[in-house]
């Protein structure tokens, strides 16, 4: 971007529109994201099988015109099932990381704005959390405390949500460490801004991007653990169908029958690398951005 | 040259701003130690003058100023504006004095929020005074301003009127609470227990009550409202959406909600928890429409207006073809009105209320101020700050500054980021600006040439203290303290006969953790002896008229 001394276009045509450029594989994830989500929603009313339907003489049967992902070893629509189990793991993975994102945005807003003892007291509990592997932490939980198959999911947003805060609270509390010390936050401060109006609306705007981007990678490595969780039985019990049930369950018949294991799979897999993918895109666009300054 | 003292300063009174023993320390991490930035300055500056305050990086010129400002708050010392001590007021009290004291920074770009337009910058300062009048915080303010116009247009209503309608709200809250608990009860045999019953059960439920209590206070608000906003409000929601997108919007939407009212009706025989849930499912799918719909389209009132009615249309039908008596169809309009209004009030408020009330109230004085500095308000007022140049943002910085009409302009090294052709502009911007308002000046710089240009009187700075005080001419002609003269031989000339060799400086500057005792400059001044490092000299007046704070001053002492 050019300075002109004191003109008036200063950016060139060509930087605004690379800014700008939305890729193929950016619509394609978006577009898939859209529609499972918008399936898994309206799952009830959707024209399709329902998830716990058996039929009779279609056990292991690979895709066919009835059963679009085909049926397994029960006999149980997968093209029904996958998206129903999308239910369970987008509502995990999306609440978990919205709360995370809300709880450990503010507090690392905070402690990235106030710094001192509370944010020394923060980063070292982040830290500590940081360290223990969160699979292992989930899975040791979900056993010790045993909470009734009724609470499950809640149980396991909350979970999901304690490992959560810490990473982005990182993230964050860096992101704003370096723009409060930016002059327009001494400018805002200049004017009489209170540190709420300072923290909403000159740091927030900013901090915004990477907090989103980076919740998104959080909400795919939700998706990850609540497959393994549920792979180990120990998610939504069943007859809640989840994706990571699904590939437990097809896992002995992977010679006679793969799709059963893989077609929740491969959903599981596009839905993780969709989110990723939108998360980077997300964050370089606002690197883009600032480099222009 | 550790000027203490205040020989230099004009009598009480007579100053608009009168700085006294300033001092700023910061400590360094857990070690004990502190940094001496400031170490007992005092300053004044009489109404409409403008005073420079020079001195090499780190001598603490820029900290005096952020003192003075209180960002932070100085150590001790007092900092009296028009004889109010600022450094005993509480957060409230100088909040409210904060307008007559504003100050622009060195980096241009940098004190500009890149995620802000020009026009919401420049009117920021007229935002915070406006909400500290209004409320504190954003958040606050904004309920309190709602509920005022709540209460003003509800009191519009007949009192039997208002009574019937609180009636109806109840009613309809004990009906949509028991409905939703006949719904519990079938639990065992209906399907809103199964599959995903558990995911959605309970949200539903905590939706449902929501939407009651919001349904409660919303019906008052829209029959209220709905006699007295004219057409033209509503035509002006609409009006600028492109008939394209409305098109879209509608078609998809209504398809939708067919759909819905289809799958509901026939599969499910009007069950009144698969009714709730399509009349959810629909509001959702219509705020997400609203979403695309306001990406594709920048009026996003229109399209949340069109959103907005279509969804309350959706939800009328989902209830309609349930086949609900007369008197619940009633209620069901009543109350899908209501969340019409308010999907409207709250999205389309929320979403442009800083925008309008800006443009509304105070675009045209930020655009008069705009203009002002020499910007064309029209082409800048959407812009973001990296669009600008450096001189630009400068300009933009100076107009936020001017825009609460300060008394005292506090400005550090506006011009040091600046291209040379751009510094005079913005210099001769500060002196337009300075005779048209009666600005005071405090022009912090290192620029000697910049301060003699603008200044009435000179403070030199040297490691947290005074070393020089006087008018620019004398101070110039005459430098009194040894300081002043290597600062003024180091003032690069554009003459290549002139022997660069005779401005070399003695040592670099020495520690502010632990400075030099005595005299601060005795490590690099020519002239020191024993005496300097026993003795910190005080503020004496010369002959020539400046004052200077050196035991060897090079001009007579008066």
């Amino acid at each position: 971007m050019g300075l002109a001394v004191d003109g008036t276009a200063t950016q060139t045509p060509a930087t605004t529109a690379r800014s700008k450029q939305v890729g193929p594989v950016l619509w394609l994830a978006v577009v898939y994201l859209s529609v499972l989500a918008g399936a898994a929603i309206s799952a009830v009313v959707l024209p399709i099988h329902e998830p716990d339907a058996t039929f009779r003489g279609t056990s292991r049967d690979g895709p066919n015109f009835n059963h679009w992902f085909g049926n397994d070893a029960v006999g149980h629509d997968i093209f029904s099932r996958v998206i129903y189990g999308a239910q369970v793991s987008l509502t995990v993975a999306a609440v978990g990381a919205l709360l995370a994102l809300v709880i450990g945005g503010g507090i690392g807003m905070l402690a990235g704005y106030y710094r001192g003892r509370v944010d020394a007291i923060i980063t070292a509990i982040g830290d500590a959390t940081l360290v223990i592997p969160p699979l292992l932490v989930a899975i040791s939980l979900i056993l010790f405390l045993d909470p009734t198959a009724q609470r499950r999911v809640f149980f396991l947003i909350a979970v999901f949500v304690l490992l959560s805060i810490a990473p982005i609270a990182r993230v964050v509390r860096a992101s704003t460490m370096v723009w409060s010390e930016r002059e327009f936050v001494l400018a805002a401060k200049t004017m009489g801004a209170g540190d709420t109006r300072i923290l909403l609306r000159e740091l927030l705007p900013n901090v915004a991007p990477a907090l989103i981007s980076y919740s998104l990678i959080v909400m795919a490595n939700l998706i990850v653990v609540e497959g393994a969780v549920a792979f180990l039985g120990l998610s939504v019990p069943p007859p809640t169908p989840t994706w990571g049930d699904m590939i437990n369950k097809g896992r002995t018949d992977l010679d006679v029958a793969p799709h059963v294991s893989l077609i929740p799979a491969a959903f599981m897999v596009f839905t993780v690398v969709a989110l990723n993918y939108l998360g980077d895109r997300l964050r370089e666009q606002f690197e883009q951005r600032e480099s222009l300054l | 040259m550790a000027g203490t003292g205040k020989a230099h300063l004009r009598p009480h009174g007579e100053a608009l701003l009168r700085v006294e023993d300033l001092v700023v320390e910061f400590k360094i991490g857990a070690t004990g130690n502190v940094v001496n930035a400031v170490s007992g300055i005092s300053l004044d500056v009489l109404a409409g003058e403008t005073v420079g305050l020079v001195g090499e990086s780190g001598c603490g010129k820029s900290t005096t100023g952020k003192a003075i400002m209180g960002v932070p708050s100085p150590t001790s010392g007092s900092v009296l504006l028009d004889a109010v001590d600022l450094t005993g007021l509480s957060d409230d009290e100088m909040r409210r004095i904060r307008p007559d004291l504003q100050m622009i920074f060195q980096d241009p770009i940098s004190s500009l929020n890149p995620r802000r337009s020009i026009g919401d910058i420049v009117a920021e300062p007229l935002m915070i005074k406006r909400e500290d009048q209004v409320g504190h915080g954003p958040v606050r303010g904004w309920l309190k301003r709602y509920a005022s116009r709540f209460v003003a247009v509800a009191e519009t209503v007949t009192k039997p009127l208002r009574v019937l309608l609180v009636l109806a709200s109840v009613a309809f809250v004990l009906w949509v609470v028991s409905e939703a608990a006949e719904g519990r009860r079938f639990e065992s045999e209906l399907a809103w227990t199964e599959v995903p019953a558990q995911i959605v059960g309970f949200p539903v439920l905590v939706i449902l009550v929501a939407m009651a209590v919001v349904v409660f206070a919303g019906c008052l608000v829209w029959l209220a409202l709905a006699a007295m906003i004219p057409f033209e409000v509503v035509s002006g929601y609409l009006a600028p959406i492109s008939p394209a997108v409305g098109l879209l919007g509608a078609a998809s939407s209504a398809a939708v909600s067919w759909f819905m009212v289809y799958r509901t009706w026939n599969s499910l025989g009007g069950n009144f928890a698969w009714v709730v849930r399509g009349g959810v499912l629909t509001v959702a799918t219509v705020s997400i429409m609203w979403l695309v719909a306001s990406a594709i389209k920048p009026s996003r009132a229109g399209a949340a207006g069109v959103a907005a009615s279509l969804a309350s249309l959706a939800y009328l039908q989902v209830f309609y073809i349930a086949g609900l008596d007369a008197v619940t169809k009633l209620v069901v309009i009543l109350a899908s009105a209501a969340l019409d209004y308010f999907i409207v009030k709250l999205v389309v408020k929320k979403l442009a209320m800083r925008r309008s009330d800006t443009q509304r109230r105070f675009d045209p004085l930020v655009r008069e101020m705009l203009e002002v500095v020499g910007m064309n308000p029209d082409s800048t007022v959407g812009r973001k700050p990296h669009e600008l140049s450096g001189g630009q943002a400068q300009r933009v910085s100076i107009a936020r500054a001017l825009i609460m009409n300060p008394k005292v302009l506090i400005c550090d090294e506006p011009v040091s980021a600046l291209d040379v052709s751009v510094q005079a502009q913005t210099l001769n911007l500060l002196q337009d600006m300075k005779q048209r308002y009666g600005l005071t000046l405090l022009f912090i710089a290192h620029d000697l040439a910049v301060v003699k240009n603008v200044s009435d009187r000179v403070a030199v700075m040297y490691l947290g203290k005074l070393c020089e005080v006087g008018a620019p001419d004398s101070l110039f002609a005459n430098p009194a303290h040894p300081y002043t003269e290597l600062l003024l031989s180091a003032i690069a000339h554009p003459d290549p006969l002139i022997d660069p060799s005779i401005t070399e400086v003695p040592a670099d500057l020495p520690s502010a953790v632990s400075p030099p005792s005595g005299c601060r400059f005795r490590t690099r001044c020519p002239r020191a002896e024993e005496h300097c490092g026993q003795r910190e000299p005080q503020m004496r007046p010369t002959v020539v008229g400046q004052y200077v704070a050196c035991h060897f001053p090079l001009v007579e002492m008066g």
